[in-house]
């Protein structure tokens, strides 16, 4: 079994035979943290370096995140809880009355490609639910999405549920959606926002670290 | 400026190809079918033939060929403002209208971004009176300090009381429905049908309609309020990137849409409104002044002639964030496609910034550039008297083309652009002028039309004022519990 | 695809304005100042009345044939860079000779140099949606007999595409001319056959070919090199007001001169140059930011295929003198139109303050509503893989459009225009990136690309050979 292969076949997206390659190292016996780190993580890597630098589209990117993240659900029963430790937890969700989830469901893929363990709530969630999911996940990191000026509001009712619950603390509240931005968020006491999947990325390390 | 058009003369697709389009749509509506979550709905759909599978309605394309037969019949209305001014909505026209709920504005004063309110709805819906270009308002920005459960219809309220033209509203879900059919009904005259507007409805792509938007729908067509039929999918992320497919997918929405009206009333009149954009591929943001905004919205122009519907379109659409020669490029290109391919209802004034800043002055500017792109589109007679050859020949005998009478009258016709607010002079001219670029020459423009709408404006009277304030405080007391 | 999607006229519309020009060139005529080439003419069957040549159909259509046989015309520059012009291509050029511009650095305008036109013409190699630079200045420390020299030596010096000439008005200056085209060429081949370049030469409105033209044209129609018939009329001052008019008028000068070229050499290829223009009519200047100019030069690229011509037509073009939305508005209007009507060349690249004010700037912000106006020409492409069912299908069925193949295949062929220049993500950050509009985004790009362009020298004997022309120009001419 060669790495390089497997770092090439995330590089590719290469949906198809992801399953396969790291089926095969694990048999060849290469030891699973070297398939991760060295394999999966790096070809993962290398797709980000080429994004940031402006030579990969989104798509690209983020099908390499899904090869990456097929060859880990392969991989996960194989390695050690250290091994495993996420980057960190976040719990996502668009807010209630907005069902558009395109926006959210790009900024959880990508997250999952950086490491995050992401619990995704789904759409039109209601404050008390996610309230709720705090409480239950104690996530680092809670994403929050609205993408019409109508249903905007809502990000700030499930901040304000989230004080009274005094859960405010407890959790890193992110905001995104197109009509939002850094001033709304700092107006509604969210902890931070990016405009993009990939600023959202950063934002969610930097959250993490603080 | 509402007038007759001559035949479409921009064809990016030929019929065939067309034809090729509406194929598809109709084995998606057969095959993939529309998502109703409303279960009655469901079963109408199905007694009018439709398979119904789970949540999904495969529509036959019988069906939909009844419909647009059917849409064909209502393809013609007229639209009467609260002072009485008419915009005729047909395949002939060209009308305009305003982009719509727009959550940020460049303040007038500070030259800032900020949040919008509900003083900034009645400036630019005042602002907007005064605008010669712009035929219908809706309300430009989002009345960020109201509550969200009734902002819809107190953007329709605010414009019914200060626009003095035909309003353009917007509906998603029961609620706003029920009230804003009230609004509309304050002005249904008693001897045949007066409509103030139109309402804006979307549903979701896609092929998903959710349970708030079919009633909203059943209670804005059931009451023969026309209605655009508004689908917005993003190219690449909620439909195929490429354009064909991103209009295939978007007229197989329609076309579901109005069998969905259809069933609630199929006399009320309907837009076809397809907004396909598109996103930067590297961010996932969506911009709107890609030239495809204006590429798609030509063949959806297109499209609707071939069905026979009146359609709504984007126009000046813009990714810039400031007064700059890409603002100008951007909307010019964007609005001219549609405009000459035939569309009748065209949208984007005021918006900057992919629809997500609202500018007083941009208003001011769009006004300008869509009487450029009117005049673009507008053509030109060839005839005898306008080969001139009388004037050549007093030309060629040492009279002066200048001074003749054939000049003055083509003059006088409008066969030159006159700028309005737009620089029309050489540099000097310029430089002597305190080298102002549009944006300032659209400042002194926005304080003297809002100036000028202040002296003109009529109180309501109040009656109507009691009436309306009813009809809001009842929507208040359901909506806000 | 076809290229003239959008018709501004209908095919009778067409026809009749055909008929129109056809009555003018019979009834009015031409004013031709050489005796000589109005006896040719004569001799073809034209009347001739004084000074005034009266053309008939039957010669009109022999020139009409000949002009169909040489509508396939394919530049290529020393460099080996090819631009092939037919009834499909949309290229594009520079405008020619402004005479000011606005300083790189001072933002102030001034009179342009020498250096500003090799500047320029290197700022012009680098940027790709334009095919053929011209001389975008008139340089003022060049001595005005042998500008028009002095601005083709330049061009073929520091162009690495193929040129697209000054206009040429001096028959002292042609010979020349003639000249540098021949030693930038290699010699010998012929330069119909094989163009490096093309110049323009402009008859006079209304319907006048003087002395000095005919002269010109003797040299550089007799040598071969392609040349743009430029008939530049100002609408309600040296033609009529209405467009119909104008065009007619139009149309009838560049069918004239295409006869007088068909006289002197039936080999040389001819661009139908319509630059029919208007005026502010409440002062006379003349404004090129009117969407007349647009909607004109679109009509024009219909009636140069009418009558078998490759059109060269005013493309961008504005009466802004700032980097404003008027800016944008009238330049993309302008071109647009007849870019979708099947313009074959489009001019424009950067002007400002109706083709009195060049920029460097403007040329990078040009390159980038070309970009635009060329997406738009491509059209959309409808079959069954870009209607792409599955993808929707895909979609219902929970999938990601955003990750599917078929996205990044379109993404990846171009089906979206990429913004090279313009500003392509959203407010915060416009505002993180320091708020700044095209024009700044301009000049730093100006400054890159600059940077970007080598030089080359000249192959020692073509630099001497080169010199000697030069020398031997000024020897003459400045007198």
């Amino acid at each position: 079994m060669e790495l390089d292969k497997l770092v090439q076949c995330v590089v590719d997206a290469d949906m198809d035979n992801v399953k396969g390659l790291v089926e095969e190292g694990i048999s060849d016996g290469v030891a699973p943290s070297v398939l991760l780190k060295e394999g999966l993580i790096k070809g993962l890597d290398i797709v980000g370096e080429k994004f940031e630098s402006g030579d990969l589209f989104l798509p690209e990117m983020l099908a390499a995140a899904m090869t990456m993240k097929t060859g880990v659900e392969v991989l996960k029963p194989h390695l050690t809880g250290e091994e495993t430790e996420t980057a960190g937890t976040v719990v996502i969700g668009t807010v209630q009355g907005d069902v558009h989830d395109i926006g959210k469901n790009l900024v959880a893929m990508m997250l999952e490609g950086a490491g995050f363990e992401v619990i995704d709530i789904g759409i039109d969630v209601p404050a008390e639910d996610i309230v709720k999911a705090v409480e239950e996940k104690k996530p680092q990191i809670l994403g929050l999405s609205a993408l019409l000026t109508t249903t905007m509001p809502a990000l700030k009712t499930t901040i304000d549920a989230l004080k009274e619950a005094g859960l405010r603390d407890k959790v890193k509240v992110m905001v995104g959606g197109a009509p939002v931005t850094q001033d709304y968020a700092d107006e509604i006491g969210a902890d931070g926002y990016a405009s993009d999947a990939a600023g959202a990325v950063t934002l969610a390390r930097g959250l993490v670290q603080s | 400026m509402t007038e007759a058009r001559a035949n479409p003369v921009l064809k990016l697709l030929d019929d065939q190809k067309i034809e090729q389009i509406h194929v598809a749509s109709l084995r998606i509506l057969q095959e993939l079918g529309i998502k109703v979550d409303d279960a009655d709905l469901r079963q109408q759909l199905s007694d009018l033939g439709c398979d119904v599978v789970g949540d999904r309605v495969k529509i036959n394309p019988d069906l939909v060929g009844d419909v647009i037969a059917n849409a064909k019949k209502h393809n013609r209305f007229t639209l009467t403002s609260r002072t009485g001014k008419k915009v005729e909505m047909n395949l002939e026209t060209v009308v305009s209208h305003s982009s719509n709920a727009i959550p940020d504005i460049i303040d007038f004063e500070t030259g800032e971004c900020r949040r919008t309110n509900q003083d900034d709805v009645i400036a630019t819906t005042r602002l907007m009176n005064q605008l010669d270009e712009l035929d219908m308002p809706c309300a430009l920005v989002y009345p960020n300090d109201l509550p969200a459960e009734t902002n819809q219809l107190k953007q329709a309220e605010l414009l019914i009381r200060y626009s003095t033209k035909p309003i353009y509203a917007t509906a998603s879900d029961p609620n706003t429905a029920k009230y804003l059919v009230e609004l509309f009904n304050l002005f249904d005259g008693t001897d045949g049908r007066e409509l103030i507007g139109l309402v804006g409805i979307s549903p979701e792509s896609p092929l998903y309609f959710p349970k708030a938007i079919t009633d909203a729908m059943k209670i804005i067509i059931s009451a023969g309020i026309p209605v655009s039929m508004l689908s917005a999918p993003l190219g690449g992320l909620s439909a195929p990137l490429s354009i064909a497919g991103g209009l295939a997918q978007v007229n197989a929405e329609l076309l579901a849409f109005a069998v969905v009206s259809y069933v609630f009333n199929p006399e009320t009149p309907l837009l076809y409104g397809p907004r396909l954009f598109f996103a930067n591929m590297k961010t996932g943001c969506s911009i709107l002044g890609l030239p495809e905004t204006g590429i798609a919205s030509a063949v959806g122009a297109q499209m609707a002639l071939y069905y026979g519907f009146v359609s709504d379109l984007y126009g000046m659409c813009s990714t810039s964030c400031t007064y700059d020669t890409q603002s100008g490029y951007e909307k010019a290109i964007n609005c001219l496609l549609p405009f000459l391919s035939g569309a009748n209802y065209i949208s984007g004034f005021g918006g900057l910034a992919s629809l997500m800043v609202a500018s007083y002055e941009q208003l001011v500017i769009d006004n300008e550039i869509y009487a450029n792109v009117r005049k673009a589109a507008k053509g030109f007679a060839v005839n005898e008297d306008a080969f001139g050859f009388d004037v050549l020949a007093s030309a060629l005998k040492g009279g002066m083309f200048l001074a003749h009478p054939h000049t003055v009258k083509y003059l006088r016709n409008g066969e030159v652009f006159v700028p309005d607010l737009g620089f029309d002079s050489v540099w000097s001219d310029w430089v002597k002028k305190g080298k102002k670029d549009i944006q300032a020459v659209a400042r002194e423009r926005v304080n003297e039309l809002l100036k000028k709408d202040e002296q003109e404006s009529e109180p309501l009277s109040s009656e109507l004022d009691k009436e309306i304030t009813k009809i809001m405080e009842n929507a208040a007391a359901e909506m806000l519990k | 695809m076809a290229r003239s999607i959008l018709k501004v006229l209908t095919d009778q519309e067409i026809a009749q304005l055909n008929e129109a020009s056809f009555k003018i060139l019979r009834e009015l005529g031409v004013q031709i100042d050489d005796e000589g080439l109005r006896k040719e003419l004569a001799e073809r069957g034209c009347d001739v009345d004084g000074d005034r040549v009266k053309f008939k159909a039957d010669l009109l259509e022999e020139v009409i044939a000949n002009v169909k046989k040489h509508n396939h015309v394919t530049l290529t520059s020393r460099d080996g860079i090819k631009v092939e012009i037919t009834p499909h291509s949309l290229v594009t050029h520079a405008t020619g000779g402004i005479p000011e511009i606005i300083d790189l650095e001072t933002g102030q305008k001034r009179k342009p140099v020498v250096d500003d036109v090799i500047a320029t013409m290197r700022l012009m190699n680098q940027l790709e949606n334009l095919d053929t630079p011209c001389s975008l200045l008139y340089p003022d420390d060049v001595p005005i007999p042998i500008t028009q020299v002095k601005q083709t030596e330049l061009m073929f010096r520091y162009s690495k595409k193929p040129i697209y000439g000054p206009g040429i008005s001096s028959p002292g200056e042609a010979k020349y001319v003639v000249k540098l085209f021949q030693a930038f060429a290699g010699g010998s081949e012929s330069l119909a056959e094989n163009p490096i370049g093309i110049v323009g030469v402009s008859p006079e409105s209304p319907l006048k070919i003087p002395q000095v033209i005919c002269d010109t044209m003797k040299h550089i129609i007799s040598a071969g090199i392609p040349t743009s018939i430029l008939s530049a009329p100002v609408g309600g001052m040296s033609g009529p007001l209405s467009l119909a008019g104008g065009l007619a008028q139009v149309n009838a000068e560049i069918l004239a001169f295409a006869s007088v070229a068909y006289v002197i050499n039936p080999e040389t290829p001819l661009f139908y140059g319509s630059r029919l223009f208007y005026a502010n009519m409440k002062t006379g200047s003349t404004i090129m930011g009117l969407p007349e100019i647009g909607l004109v030069s679109a009509a024009a690229a219909q009636l140069a295929s009418s009558n078998g011509f490759l059109s060269d037509l005013y493309g961008l073009c504005c009466t802004s003198c700032t980097f404003d939305g008027q800016n944008g508005y009238e330049n993309a209007i302008n071109a647009l139109v007849p870019a979708l009507a099947g313009a074959n060349w489009i001019s424009g690249y950067g002007s400002m303050a109706s083709l009195m004010v060049a920029s460097y700037e403007q040329l990078a912000i040009d390159d980038e509503i070309m970009g635009l106006i060329k997406r738009v020409a491509n059209g959309v492409t409808v079959n069954e893989d870009t209607i792409g069912l599955d993808v929707i299908s895909s979609a219902v069925n929970g999938g990601m459009i955003l990750a599917h193949p078929h996205t990044v295949k379109y993404l990846r062929c171009g089906e979206l225009f990429i913004p090279k220049l313009g500003f392509d993500s959203v407010w915060s950050d416009w505002e993180k990136k320091g708020q700044k509009e095209i024009k700044t985004l301009a000049r730093e790009r100006v400054h890159e690309l600059l940077k970007q362009d080598e030089v080359k020298a000249l192959p020692e004997d073509l630099e001497q050979e080169v010199n000697e022309i030069i020398d031997a120009a000024a020897a003459e001419l400045l007198k």
